[in-house]
């Protein structure tokens, strides 16, 4: 019998052939496929976040495990959208303007990826108003900007205010990290909401969508 | 009779000295360079082969190619010429400029092992090899230590300096970016071979590196390090690492770059005064932004009075050193 904790356990250990073999052995026994998603792949990765926030798992060890989250996905996807089974929602992620830092907007990707949303990543020194047009052409639910320095923070708040002057407040809601944010900050340019970690991201994304997504879902 | 550099070796053997040294106002220590490209200004690669992109709007050059994509590239890579006979010339005329008397020197040695490792390979693939391929990380990061070392040893031998700089990010906001099992595998021993080159030859050893480096101090200090720098004050708890570690290391920086670029010249001069409430007891502080950036005049400003006033600085040392930049430093 297919065992999803092991899909789990070896995801977290960053094994990804295992979990390859694991993924295939278990649509091979007819595992209904949200299952081996939610309690396999999503369920590891869950854990990897909640490690890594802990201090047990640093940066090595989430490449590892986003790379095994990966290969199992490539396996399942296509038949996620023939069963069309919808993301968590749709995420575009960027470095705002003048910032080139991108490790940590990386790991926030891997573990939104990680927990079943659909991340369009949009690369480093992102205009406000390139965040803006990406979101409306991929009909993205959720903007996340990074920013680890102090100069380029202040470009966040020209992300909010694009995104109103699209009419696309409310409609898309913005989410914000890296080293020097806080939630104060949050509140002062009006951003929906902040993480201080790529696991926190995910809690943040999901309460951030959670009226969305029961839209998507039906 | 007390001079600045007299005065900051005080400090550095952690010893009380007659006010808290701060380079870029009393000209403490000089840092001088070597010539190896390590960065370039412009489009172009650097002399390890690493292309940099020229991006204006992030104000300045980013490596935007490695050139070692597979780990079996590492073993034989070729590396820059350390033995050029114009490896120490730049460090040589700014020498000519400087009062060595009243100034300690410090030769800068460019980009740390971990740095021009994923400068080489990639962030991705670096850190990714040091589960999948540990090997070629370690010969990878011996090759760069081979480098490094003798850039250190022509320093002290062809210049004469009084100290080394090295510098390399190892420290994220929150803990070590390869976590303090990695970082002892593979780095704590290539970055030994360069503090016993120091030891060696009796200089002193200042380590660099941004972010959250608590919990390896006890492995700097047994490595023989005698100064840490930044020591960033958001991801450090500074009174519990003074208390702990202070009579066996010095630390240079701790003034939040934050607040220097973001804040009022009132919570700068509370900064100051706070940092050097924590760290100057008993020596073992010299007092610096915790990163050079160009921040506003206004605060930079109040940066130095706060110094000069809270630090005691004496009216005849009270001069003006631009801050040496390095073109590695981040
Ligand atoms: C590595 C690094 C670099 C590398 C970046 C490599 C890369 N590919 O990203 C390089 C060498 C290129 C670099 C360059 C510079 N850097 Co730098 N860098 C760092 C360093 C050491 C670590 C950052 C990091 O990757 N951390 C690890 C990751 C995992 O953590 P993280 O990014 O914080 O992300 C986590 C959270 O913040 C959050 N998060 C991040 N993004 C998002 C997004 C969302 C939506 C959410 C919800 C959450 C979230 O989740 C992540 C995972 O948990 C920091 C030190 C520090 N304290 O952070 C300095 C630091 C950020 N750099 C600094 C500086 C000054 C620079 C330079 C200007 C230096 C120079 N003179 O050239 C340049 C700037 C270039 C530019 N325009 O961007 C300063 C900034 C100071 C300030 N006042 O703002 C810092 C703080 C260092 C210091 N001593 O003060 N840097």
């Amino acid at each position: 019998m297919a065992d999803l904790k092991e899909i789990a356990d070896n995801l977290i250990k960053g094994n990804a052939p295992r979990v390859k073999e694991l993924v295939k052995k278990a649509l091979d026994e007819r595992v209904e496929v949200e299952k081996i998603l939610n309690e396999g792949l999503i369920a590891g990765m869950d854990v990897v976040g909640k490690k890594f926030q802990a201090n047990e798992f640093y940066v090595p060890e989430m490449l590892i495990a986003a790379r095994a989250m990966k290969t199992g996905m490539e396996i399942i996807r296509p038949i996620l959208i023939q069963e069309d089974i919808k993301s968590q929602g749709i995420v575009v992620l960027g470095t705002a303007k003048g910032d080139l830092h991108d490790i940590g907007k990386n790991l926030v990707g891997m573990m939104l990826e990680g927990a079943g949303f659909e991340v369009i990543d949009i690369g480093i020194d992102v205009a406000p108003e390139v965040f803006v047009q990406a979101a409306k052409e991929k009909k993205a639910h959720l903007i996340g900007v990074s920013a680890l320095l102090t100069t380029t923070m202040v470009s966040m708040k020209d992300v909010v205010k694009a995104l109103k002057e699209a009419g696309l407040d409310g409609k898309v809601k913005v989410m914000i990290g890296g080293a020097p944010l806080t939630q104060n900050y949050a509140d002062e340019i009006e951003a929906d909401g902040y993480a201080p970690d790529a696991a926190s991201a995910v809690d943040k994304a999901k309460e951030l969508l959670k009226a969305v997504r029961d839209e998507i879902r039906g | 009779m007390m001079n600045p550099k007299k005065n900051l070796i005080k400090a550095i053997r952690c010893e009380e000295p007659e006010w808290v040294p701060c380079p870029t106002v009393d000209g403490s220590w000089r840092v001088v360079f070597h010539s190896l490209v390590e960065r370039t200004s412009e489009a172009g690669f650097d002399d390890w082969g690493v292309h940099w992109k020229l991006s204006d709007r992030a104000g300045g050059t980013y490596p935007d190619k490695h050139p070692i994509i597979k780990p079996e590239m590492v073993k034989n890579f070729p590396f820059p010429d350390v033995e050029t006979p114009n490896l120490t010339k730049p460090a040589l005329e700014m020498v000519s400029e400087i009062d060595r008397d009243k100034s300690l020197l410090l030769g800068d040695n460019g980009w740390g092992i971990f740095e021009r490792s994923w400068l080489l390979a990639g962030m991705d693939n670096l850190l990714i090899w040091m589960s999948d391929e540990p090997q070629a990380v370690s010969t990878l990061m011996h090759r760069i230590a081979r480098v490094k070392l003798r850039i250190t040893e022509r320093l002290i031998d062809e210049v004469g300096v009084d100290g080394i700089r090295y510098g390399d990010d190892w420290g994220g906001e929150k803990a070590l970016m390869m976590g303090p099992h990695f970082w002892r595998k593979f780095i704590k021993p290539q970055q030994r071979l360069l503090y016993d080159a120091c030891k060696k030859k009796g200089v002193f050893i200042l380590q660099h590196s941004d972010g959250h480096t608590e919990e390896i101090i006890p492995d700097l200090i047994e490595m023989g390090l005698n100064i840490l720098n930044p020591l960033q004050p958001e991801c450090n708890n500074i009174e519990k690492i003074k208390s702990e570690f202070g009579k066996d290391l010095a630390f240079h920086g701790a003034v939040s770059s934050r607040t220097l670029d973001k804040s009022t010249p009132e919570k700068i001069t509370q900064e100051v005064k706070l940092r050097i409430s924590q760290l100057a007891q008993g020596g073992g502080y010299i007092l610096a932004p915790a990163h050079s950036f160009p921040y506003p005049a206004s605060n930079l400003q109040a940066f130095r009075a706060a110094a000069i006033e809270y630090g005691k600085i004496p009216k005849e040392w009270r001069g003006k050193f631009e801050v040496q930049k390095t073109d590695v430093e981040v």
